[in-house]
């Protein structure tokens, strides 16, 4: 009896035990993380921009075998030159220019240079043969053009090489020994004879090569399945694969697909000892031992401008002092990055902020690493809800989001898109960010006051977009409302049986996406429900302006939100209205892209003109990456900071195609930047009689300003309702072709959104 | 004496259940019917702002009516069912274990593989709007139809018919045949039997029966939630999709009081059952 006494004892104390033994908060967790904290510990890579010789663009950049940075660049010109880096200035000192005649001109251009580490270059020329041929036929194909290939010495002297190839040429680099390794299109990795211009095979079994790099006695080559083969440089036999490497750039997440023919996803150079490399992605620079299993991270790609959507890298080089210069590009310019090592600044930096977005923004990333570059004591931590790789969906990462909030570790900054906003603010969730507002400089006023609610901001919009309408000057004069546009769609039908008044690839679904801006603003009532009689309006008035006649189905089965972004923004249907096939085109201005092709549009088409787009309601504008405070935020200053630099010139500048920045400078300079003389077109594939192609102009000051004051008078952000939107859009096919009547599509919308407007 | 010792024996064995059920559902509870008198961030008090917020609300009101509803339908229609099914398996010589197997098939059936029967049964491309369509009848997106509900339904006493049917089996095997046997030898027919033995000593199992039922009931939010995600039809909009919702929105003084309310009712209901059992 005694026995099964004590056992019963035993027995219920362990199981008491082993039911408590997970409520330990977080016991594991809390020794891993002391294991990791760096308790203060010093050191770490610094980055600095290295000012590049004024107004230039750079083909390359090598090492020479005295440890000087060289560089080979082309200048506003068109002139090419090689510049040294003087080891105890600091500044460019010009080596050579290139020859006069290589001046860039419209025929006429130099596509690579590579540098030797012994002071002699390579460069390619192509000249335009058969330009007559391009104008005609508006055929790439036609187009000839002939490309030379030239050495030059150290001091600049060049040589013709007598290369047959007819081949483009992708990448060439010079080895250290000064062996030049080429690709062309369609040919194997080749070493270059200098004298004879004969190509010989570089490695041996190696096909579908996307790209290669070099370090040392090693040539990395990157397949097109992301694969990399190892080649020893001297016998150009295959080595064992280096699995060490592999997998740490796999681990890493390192994309190793190419995008272009100026950059690489991954960049290698040697190190000092025999078997020490260097490899440098988008997530950092990285030391590695040929054959090893292990991998240094020794730049963190997120604490820097490696890890910014916009830079492409070119090439690195390691110096004998442990700094690295690398050569990359963004979106404006090349960039010359130096790496040097502060044994004085914390490891990891001291501050944190958490940011978190419901869906990826390389805006917002871009915008990041420049902030901590300009700021190396804070770190940034990015938390994306939804992203290509969790799987997670919209509402589940809400919820994630709502735990941590609700456990204390909630962000202190949030992109407030696609968040119950609503909900927040009545729950002093969100920081008023007026003060923010106020000490910013340059941004469009109304579209901030216009954020305001009672007096207060809680989210201040970092992009927009503004809906406009293009039309003849005499139809756009009749338009004032969604009633008249209905109106003059009708009348210009009648009048023109022959030509599309609206574009006919688009369905009921996304010519209400076009419209949907400019009147969701007044379909939600004070109370909470939605009002039937504008939405019954809006399906009415969208059915009289749809064309079922002309209306053509696209092949194209799953259209997705960002392509629905797309066409129904402005610059969809421009070029169409541009080529005069089409008499009616509106929806929002999402970028300088699209206003550079409306301002060509109306420079070339006197008769055409535009104006804000006023559906059910005016002055709208479409906020974007709403930027908000945490007002439970231990880092609330420091938070407020980093909104006001998102909120500066420099950060609103950054464009990925999210939207027009709410700071005017930006904008302006933005616009400023378009690529006058670039040719775009565009066409349906099932149609080719759709292709339409145009040259882009330069806007005038006159069109910069008349565009800018549009936007000043914009002061009702849009419904930014992803449910409601889904909703009203999910009736409109059915509607726009009879199936439903508007008043039926009401009931559906109301159906489908009064228990979301209830709860 | 020895009377105390076997109860502090019973206390010891029962202690480790009774720790993880005060550690994860009591306390964390308790915190639950706290918040539902405080701010949702700030945590500041608010006496009963939260419920008058709630007993306001239209959505909740709605989903408590569907709730209610289903409840009250499915509950009666299964404990019927699942009974009328054990009384002919039992009285069935042979097969009794094949067909017990194939009413238990469902609850083998995972989730997602359920839901996904769903889809394909009441698209509006599915089979029922194919099969109709032959018919020369109208098929229709049958989930987003009010005959949602009716699925809802469908689908519970589908996958807990076999559940139930165990249960009521359990408690069929425990009447003592011989007396069905003095019954019909005093020339009682199958109606008297059944009505003055087998009713009368399945009543205690009634009790277990009908707890177990409900709380299973609330497991039919999980195919209505994967098949028509946060906002279905409003005839199947149940008290969890709210609270769902209102979590995702950081509602919880809303859902904090709306789930205080939730746990009243269903406790009182489960009292008001073991008082009816008890008597």
């Amino acid at each position: 009896m005694k026995a099964r006494k004590i056992i019963s004892i035993v027995l219920a104390a362990a199981l008491s035990l082993g039911a408590l033994a997970g409520c330990g908060r977080g016991g594991d967790d809390a020794e891993k993380s002391g294991g990791e904290n760096t308790g203060g510990a010093k050191g770490r890579y610094l980055e600095t921009d290295v000012a590049l010789p004024e107004k230039t663009s750079v083909y390359g950049m090598v090492k020479l075998e005295d440890g000087t940075i060289r560089i080979a660049t082309n200048d506003q010109e068109g002139r090419e030159a090689v510049w040294d880096l003087a080891k105890d200035t600091g500044s460019w000192e010009k080596v050579y220019d290139m020859p006069e005649e290589w001046r860039q001109t419209d025929t006429f251009f130099v596509t690579h240079v590579a540098l030797s580490p012994k002071g002699d270059a390579f460069a390619v020329t192509s000249q335009v043969m058969d330009q007559s041929a391009q104008a005609d036929e508006n055929n790439s194909e036609a187009t000839q053009t002939k490309e030379c290939f030239y050495h030059l010495d150290g001091k600049g002297n060049v040589t013709e090489v007598p290369m047959g190839v007819k081949e483009y040429a992708y990448f060439m680099q010079y080895a250290k020994d000064g062996e030049l390794v080429a690709q062309f299109q369609n040919t194997p990795v080749s070493s270059i004879n200098m004298e004879t211009g004969e190509l010989t095979d570089k490695v041996s079994g190696a096909e579908r090569i996307a790209f290669f790099g070099m370090a040392g006695s090693t040539l990395y080559a990157v397949d097109y399945d992301e694969g990399i083969s190892v080649f020893d440089m001297q016998t150009g036999d295959p080595l064992p694969k280096d699995e060490g490497l592999s997998d740490s750039i796999a681990q890493s997440g390192t994309q190793l697909n190419i995008q272009s023919l100026q950059t690489m996803p991954i960049i290698f150079t040697e190190g000092k000892e025999e078997q020490e490399i260097f490899y440098c992605t988008n997530k950092g620079l990285y030391r590695h031992v040929k054959d090893g299993n292990v991998t240094e991270l020794l730049i963190d790609g997120s604490l820097t401008s490696l890890g910014s959507p916009d830079t492409g890298l070119i090439s690195m080089e390691a110096m004998d002092n442990g700094e690295f210069y690398v050569l990359a590009i963004d979106s404006q310019s090349n960039k010359l990055l130096h790496y040097a090592y502060s044994k004085d600044t914390a490891t990891v930096p001291e501050a944190e902020l958490k940011a978190w977005t419901l869906y990826e923004n390389s805006e917002f990333v871009q915008n990041i690493s420049q902030y901590q570059k300009e700021n190396p004591e804070t770190f940034i931590n990015l938390e994306v809800g939804v992203t290509e790789e969790n799987g997670v969906t919209a509402s589940d990462a809400l919820k994630n989001l709502s735990t941590e909030i609700m456990a204390g570790n909630g962000p202190d900054i949030l992109m407030l898109d696609g968040l119950p906003v609503d909900s927040y603010v009545e729950k002093g969730l969100l920081e008023d960010l007026s003060d923010v507002a106020g000490r910013a400089e340059d941004l469009f006023p109304n579209l901030i006051s216009a954020m305001e609610r009672d007096g207060k901001l809680y989210g201040i919009p970092l992009r927009f977009a503004i809906p406009l309408i293009e039309a003849d000057a005499q139809t756009l004069e009749k338009i004032q409302d969604l009633k008249s546009l209905a109106d003059a769609a009708e009348e210009l039908k009648k009048a023109n049986p022959d030509r599309d008044v609206i574009l006919p690839y688009y369905d009921g679904a996304l010519l209400a996406a076009q419209l949907y801006d400019v009147c969701a603003p007044v379909w939600v009532k004070e109370d909470g429900t939605i009002e039937k009689e504008r939405l019954e309006e809006f399906y009415a008035q969208l059915s009289r302006i749809f064309d079922p006649e002309k209306y053509v189905e696209m092949e194209i089965h799953a259209v997705n939100e960002g392509y629905r972004g797309y066409v129904s923004s402005l610059g969809g249907g421009n070029l169409y209205v541009y080529s005069d096939k089409m008499l009616l085109n509106f929806g929002n201005l999402w970028s300088d892209s699209d206003f550079s092709q409306l301002a060509t549009t109306l420079a070339e088409k006197p008769e055409i003109s535009y104006k804000p787009l006023t559906g059910q309601t005016e002055h709208v504008f479409v906020p974007k990456t709403i930027a908000g405070v945490s007002a439970k935020s231990k880092s609330k200053e420091e938070a407020k900071n980093f909104v006001q630099f998102l909120l500066t010139k420099d950060a609103q500048t950054a464009n990925q195609g999210g939207g027009l920045p709410v700071n005017q400078k930006a904008l302006e300079d933005q616009i400023d930047r378009i690529d006058a003389g670039m040719t775009i077109g565009s066409g349906m594939a099932n149609d080719p009689d759709s292709y339409v192609e145009m040259t882009i102009q330069k806007p005038s000051e006159e069109a910069v300003k008349r565009f800018i004051g549009y936007i000043q008078e914009a002061d009702t952000p849009t419904l930014n309702n992803e449910i409601i939107r889904n909703a009203v859009l999910s009736q409109a096919v059915d509607c726009v072709n009879g199936k439903i009547t508007p008043k039926a599509a009401v009931q559906a919308v109301a159906d489908q959104v009064n228990l979301y407007l209830a709860e | 004496m020895k009377k105390i010792h076997r109860r502090q024996t019973g206390f010891l064995f029962v202690l480790p259940s009774l720790l993880g059920v005060l550690v994860f559902i009591v306390v964390p509870f308790g915190d639950v019917a706290r918040r539902s008198f405080t701010e949702a961030v700030s945590g500041a008090w608010v006496g009963f702002a939260n419920y008058r917020m709630v007993f306001s609300n239209t959505a909740f009101r709605l989903a408590a009516g569907n709730t209610l509803r289903f409840e009250g339908i499915c509950i009666p229609l299964l404990l019927a069912l699942s009974l009328l099914a054990a009384l002919l398996l039992n009285s069935l010589d042979r097969h009794m274990q094949f067909f017990k197997s194939c009413f238990l098939a469902p609850m083998a059936i995972p989730v997602a593989s359920a839901v996904l029967l769903w889809k394909v049964l009441f698209h509006e491309r599915g089979i029922l709007s194919g099969f109709l369509h032959m018919l020369h009848f109208q098929g229709s997106d049958w989930m987003r139809t009010p005959w949602a509900f009716w699925i809802l339904v469908a689908s519970y006493i589908w996958k807990n018919l076999g559940y139930n049917l165990v249960l009521w089996l359990a408690g069929l095997s425990s009447i003592s045949p011989h007396l069905y046997e003095a019954a019909r030898v005093d020339g009682a027919g199958r109606w008297q039997c059944f009505w003055h033995i087998t009713l009368p000593n399945l009543l205690p199992s009634v009790f277990t029966i009908s707890a177990l039922s409900i709380l299973n009931s609330f497991k039919a939010f999980r195919e209505a939630y994967l098949a028509a995600g946060d906002y279905p039809h409003e005839s199947m909009y149940l008290l969890q999709h709210l609270f769902n919702n209102w979590y995702r929105d950081l509602s919880m003084d809303k859902m904090a009081a709306g789930a205080t309310l939730h746990a009243g009712v269903i406790f009182l209901l489960v009292l008001f059952l073991k008082w009816k059992w008890d008597s």
